[in-house]
C-alpha cells in the first residue's frame, strides 16, 4: 500500500478493539439517526435501533434492530407517552441488559419530545451505570415550531437524562435550521447532521479501540466527561482544497450547536477528532490542533484524535464535543436516587396524554390509489374508504420513500 | 336410505370453485370430485361480468364432473358480500294457563312471529337463525321444552342479502342449466366445515379471509351468536402491495404469497426481494420490509375489523375456543399469530374434518366453504327424503349438531 506518511500511522492490525462501544439508537427519532449514523461508516462499533414500533423498525436502515414493549404498546409507537416509553423499555429490560453486557461506552441516541426516546432513554442509562459502562447521550431537541406540550416535555426529560448520563450532548433542532441552504431539504440536513454525530463517535471508537500516534484512553474520556456538569456541545466543521485545514477549523468554530464558537472559548475540555484523506500530514494535524488550542480557554483540556478516510482525498472533516461549564451537575452521590425519584414522579404526575403526531392529518386521496378498486363500490367503515391501502391511510412511509 | 350425489358451486372472487360429495349411510361425507378455476368477472364476492365468469364457472364444472363421473343437475351456492347483513329480531308470546309449560306448539309459534319480518323491496332473506330464548326475565334459554313460564321470546337472527345480487347468482347457475337447491351464508358454511361440536359449545370465531370478502360468523352456547360479511379480502392486499411497489396486481399477488406476512420479520427486514418481470422503476429494489409492512397493515386492520364488528357485549368472552381462520387468506405466513394478538385469544387454522376421499385438497382452508356447504347440503337432502321438517333441520343445523 502506497498511502501517504498519516496513512501508515492509522493502520490497525486485525484485533479485537481495546474498548468496547455501543451505539444505541431509543425511539423513532434515535433510530433514525444511528441508520443516518452507520450509514456513514465503513467500519466502526455495532449500532443497534430499539424501538416500540414494529412499522417503523420495519423500514429502518439500522444494521441491527430490536422491538421492545411488545406487551405495552402492541408493537405501535409509545404516541408522545413517555410513561409508555419507560413500561416498554421496563418490559424488555433483560434484553437491553443482554445488548450491554461487556461494553465499556454506551453512546445512547436519541430524539426528545416523544414517547420511546425520552421515556426509556432514563431506564437505559441507569442499567447502564450499574453495569459500569461509561454513557454519553446525544439527544435531540424538537423545534420551535412544534407544540408547546412537545417541547416542554423536552426540556423535563432533559433534566431527568442529564441525571442519568455521564454526559449529554444537545442538538437543538433549530439550530440545524442555520445549516439549511435553500436547495437543501430538511431531510438531507438530518442526515447531514447525523452523520457529522456518526463521525465523531467512529473517532472515539477509533481513538480509543486502535493504537496510533494519538492515544485516547478510557479515564482520559472519563475524565473529559467527568470534568464537564453533565452537558456537552457538539460541533463539526470541514473544508477542502488548497486552504482545507484554516477553513475546517473557521467551520467548526461556526458550526451552530457551538454557538459561533463561544462554547469553544469558554469551555471545560474539548475532544476534537480530525478525518482526513490519505493526504493528511503531521504538519497538517499540527495546524489544526495549535489554531483550536488557541480559541480554547488556557486552563481547557483538549484531546485530539485523528482518523484516516479513503474517500476524503484533499479535505478534512474535524468533530468536537465539548464540555461546558456554565451550569450545574447534579451531585454524583445523589444521582441514582434522585433519578428513581424523578422515575415516580414522571409516572404520577403524568396529566394530560401529550399530543401524538397527529398533524398528518387529512391528506387528499386519489382515485388513482385505489388501483383494481377505482371502478367498484368502495368498502368504507367508520368514514374510512378502505379500498385505499392501509399504509396510505396510515402515513405509513416505506423505505424508499423515506 | 340412498341420497344422489350432492354438489356446491362457490363464485369467490380469486376462484371458484365445485365440489361434489357423497353422503354414506353411516352420515360420512366422501368428496368425489373437486374442480377449480382462477375467477374472471367477480369483484368483492359480487359479479360484474357474467360472461367472464360463467366462461370460468364451466371450466370448473367439467373438473369436477369429469373427476367424479357424475352429471350435476342442481347445486347449493354460498352467499358473501357486504349487501349480507343481519338483524336480531324478538319474538314473544304469553304462555296462560294453571300450569303454564311450554309445548313445542308455543315454540313453533314465537318462532314463527320472531321469524315474520317486512324486509324492503330489494332484500331478500337467506336464513332465520333461533338463537336463544327468554323466560319471562330469564335470559339465554337454550331449550324452553317443558320449562314454565308466562311469557316466552325468543331472539333471531335474520340475515339478508340484496335480492338483484342473488337473483345474479341463480341466473349464473340457470345459464348452465343448473337449478339453485338453496342458498347458504358462506360463514355458515366455513363453520359447519372445521368446527368441532364442543367448539360450537365452548364458544368459537370463524373467521373465512377470502379474495374478496372476509366472512365470520361466532357461536357461543351451540348457538350462532353473531355473523357478517365485509367486502374486504386477500385482493385488498395484493391491491396495496402492487399500489405501494408499483408492479401489476398479478406480480403483487405471487409476492405476497411467497413474501408477505402478516407480522413483520424485523431481522430479515432487510433482505433483497428477487421479483418477478415487470417491477416498476428500473433498479429499484423491493425489500422483504416493505412487503411485510404493507401485508401486516392491511391482515391486522381485517381482523381488527372483524374484532369491531363482534365485539358487542360480551360477546368476545364467550369465544372460549377461540378464533378458527379458514379460506385462502389462512395461507398468509403468521396469520394465526395475529389474529392471536388481535383478539387476545388462541387461534388455530381450521381444516375441514370428517371428510374422505381427496383428502390433500379438501383439507385445506380455502376449501372449507364448499366442503362446509356440502355437509349443510346432505343434511337438507336427508331430511327432504326422510320425515322431519324443514324448521327442525334448520334448527339441527345451525345449532350444536351440525
Amino acid at each position: 500500500m502506497n498511502g501517504g506518511p498519516a496513512e501508515r500511522l492509522f493502520q490497525h492490525p486485525d484485533v479485537e478493539p481495546r474498548t468496547r462501544i455501543l451505539v444505541l439508537g431509543l425511539g423513532g427519532a434515535g433510530c433514525n439517526m444511528v441508520a443516518n449514523i452507520a450509514a456513514g461508516w465503513e467500519e466502526g462499533p455495532p449500532v443497534i435501533a430499539v424501538n416500540t414500533d414494529a412499522q417503523s423498525l420495519a423500514g429502518c436502515e439500522a444494521p441491527r434492530v430490536l422491538q421492545i414493549g411488545q406487551a405495552v404498546t402492541k408493537g405501535y409507537g409509545a404516541n408522545g407517552d413517555t410513561n409508555l416509553g419507560r413500561m416498554a423499555v421496563e418490559e424488555s429490560l433483560e434484553a437491553i441488559k443482554e445488548l450491554l453486557n461487556g461494553m465499556d461506552i454506551l453512546f445512547l441516541v436519541v430524539g426528545l419530545g416523544g414517547g420511546t426516546g425520552s421515556g426509556g432513554a432514563p431506564l437505559i442509562l441507569q442499567v447502564a451505570h450499574q453495569l459500569n459502562i461509561l454513557t454519553i447521550c446525544f439527544a435531540t431537541k424538537p423545534f420551535d415550531f412544534e407544540t408547546e406540550t412537545r417541547r416542554l416535555q423536552a426540556e423535563e426529560s432533559l433534566k431527568t437524562i442529564q441525571r442519568a448520563a455521564d454526559a449529554v450532548v444537545v442538538l437543538p433542532n433549530d439550530k440545524l435550521m442555520d445549516l439549511v441552504d435553500p436547495n437543501t431539504g430538511v431531510l438531507e440536513t438530518f442526515r447531514f447532521s447525523d452523520s457529522q454525530v456518526g463521525m465523531a463517535i467512529q473517532g472515539i471508537w477509533h481513538l480509543l479501540g486502535f493504537r496510533g500516534v494519538i492515544n485516547l484512553d478510557m479515564a482520559d474520556l472519563r475524565n473529559l466527561v467527568q470534568r464537564s456538569d453533565g452537558l456537552c456541545h457538539f460541533g463539526f466543521g470541514e473544508g477542502s482544497g488548497p486552504s482545507r485545514i484554516p477553513a475546517a477549523v473557521k467551520s467548526l468554530m461556526d458550526s451552530p450547536y457551538l454557538n459561533k464558537g463561544r462554547s469553544v472559548s469558554e469551555a471545560a475540555a474539548l475532544l476534537v477528532n480530525i478525518t482526513g484523506g490519505p493526504d493528511l500530514t503531521l504538519a497538517d494535524m499540527q495546524g489544526i490542533m495549535g489554531q483550536i488550542k488557541s480559541q480554547a480557554q488556557p486552563g481547557a483540556t483538549v484531546y485530539f484524535g485523528a482518523m484516516i478516510d479513503p474517500s476524503m482525498r484533499n479535505r478534512v472533516a474535524l468533530t468536537a464535543i465539548v464540555t461546558d461549564s456554565q451550569s450545574m451537575k447534579p451531585a454524583r452521590n445523589k444521582r441514582v436516587t434522585s433519578m428513581e425519584d424523578d422515575l415516580v414522579s414522571a409516572s404520577s404526575a403524568k396529566k394530560a396524554k401529550p399530543m401524538a403526531a397527529t398533524d398528518q392529518g387529512d391528506l387528499p386521496f386519489k382515485s388513482e390509489d385505489k388501483g383494481r378498486f377505482s371502478n367498484s363500490t368502495p368498502t368504507t367503515f367508520r368514514g374510512e374508504d378502505l379500498d385505499i391501502p392501509t399504509f396510505i391511510r396510515r402515513g405509513v412511509k416505506l423505505s424508499f420513500e423515506r | 336410505m340412498d341420497i344422489p350425489p350432492i354438489a356446491a358451486v362457490e363464485i369467490g372472487t380469486s376462484r371458484i370453485r365445485v365440489a361434489i360429495g357423497e353422503v354414506h349411510d353411516d352420515d360420512h361425507l366422501q368428496v368425489i370430485g373437486v374442480g377449480e378455476c382462477p375467477s374472471r368477472g367477480i369483484r368483492k364476492g359480487e359479479i360484474i361480468d357474467m360472461d367472464a365468469a360463467l366462461s370460468c364457472l364451466r371450466i370448473a364444472l367439467h373438473q369436477a364432473e369429469e373427476a367424479s363421473d357424475t352429471q350435476i343437475k342442481a347445486v347449493y351456492v354460498p352467499v358473501t358480500g357486504g349487501h349480507v347483513q343481519s338483524m336480531i329480531n324478538r319474538g314473544s308470546i304469553p304462555i296462560v294457563g294453571d300450569e303454564p309449560e311450554i309445548h313445542q306448539e308455543h315454540i313453533d309459534d314465537v318462532q314463527e312471529i320472531a321469524k315474520a319480518v317486512n324486509l324492503p323491496n330489494d332484500r331478500e332473506l337467506i336464513h332465520s337463525i333461533c338463537q336463544y330464548y327468554y323466560l319471562d326475565d330469564q335470559k339465554g334459554v337454550i331449550n324452553p321444552l317443558g320449562m314454565e313460564a308466562s311469557k316466552l321470546a325468543v331472539d333471531v337472527m335474520i340475515v339478508h342479502g340484496h335480492s338483484g345480487r342473488i337473483r345474479n347468482l341463480n341466473k349464473l347457475m340457470r345459464s348452465l342449466h343448473l337449478d339453485v337447491d338453496d342458498c347458504v351464508l358462506a360463514g355458515l358454511c366455513s363453520a359447519l366445515a372445521v368446527l368441532q361440536p364442543e367448539e360450537k359449545e365452548n364458544g368459537a370465531l370463524v373467521i373465512d379471509l377470502g379474495g374478496g370478502t372476509t366472512d365470520f360468523l361466532g357461536y357461543a352456547d351451540s348457538t350462532i351468536a353473531v355473523a357478517g360479511s365485509l367486502a374486504i379480502g386477500g385482493d385488498h392486499i395484493s391491491n396495496d402491495v402492487a399500489r405501494g411497489l408499483r408492479m401489476s396486481i398479478p406480480n403483487a399477488e405471487r409476492v405476497k404469497e411467497a413474501s408477505g406476512s402478516a407480522i413483520i420479520h424485523l431481522a430479515s427486514r432487510l433482505q433483497k426481494l428477487d421479483l418477478p418481470g415487470d417491477t416498476g422503476p428500473d433498479g429499484r429494489v423491493v425489500r422483504l420490509g416493505d412487503v411485510q409492512l404493507i401485508t401486516s397493515l392491511r391482515a391486522e386492520e381485517i381482523l381488527t375489523m372483524v374484532k369491531s364488528h363482534v365485539e358487542e357485549g360480551d360477546l368476545l368472552q364467550r369465544f372460549g375456543s377461540g378464533i378458527v381462520l379458514t379460506g385462502g387468506g389462512a395461507h398468509l405466513d403468521r396469520i394465526d399469530e395475529l389474529a392471536s394478538k388481535v383478539f387476545g385469544m388462541p387461534c388455530r387454522i381450521g381444516k375441514s374434518r370428517d371428510v374422505s376421499g381427496l383428502a390433500t385438497t379438501a383439507n385445506r382452508p380455502e376449501y372449507a366453504t364448499v366442503i362446509g356447504l356440502l355437509r349443510y347440503a346432505a343434511r337438507a337432502a336427508r331430511r327432504q327424503s326422510g320425515t322431519g321438517r324443514w324448521s327442525n333441520l334448520l334448527r339441527r343445523i345451525l345449532s350444536g349438531e351440525g
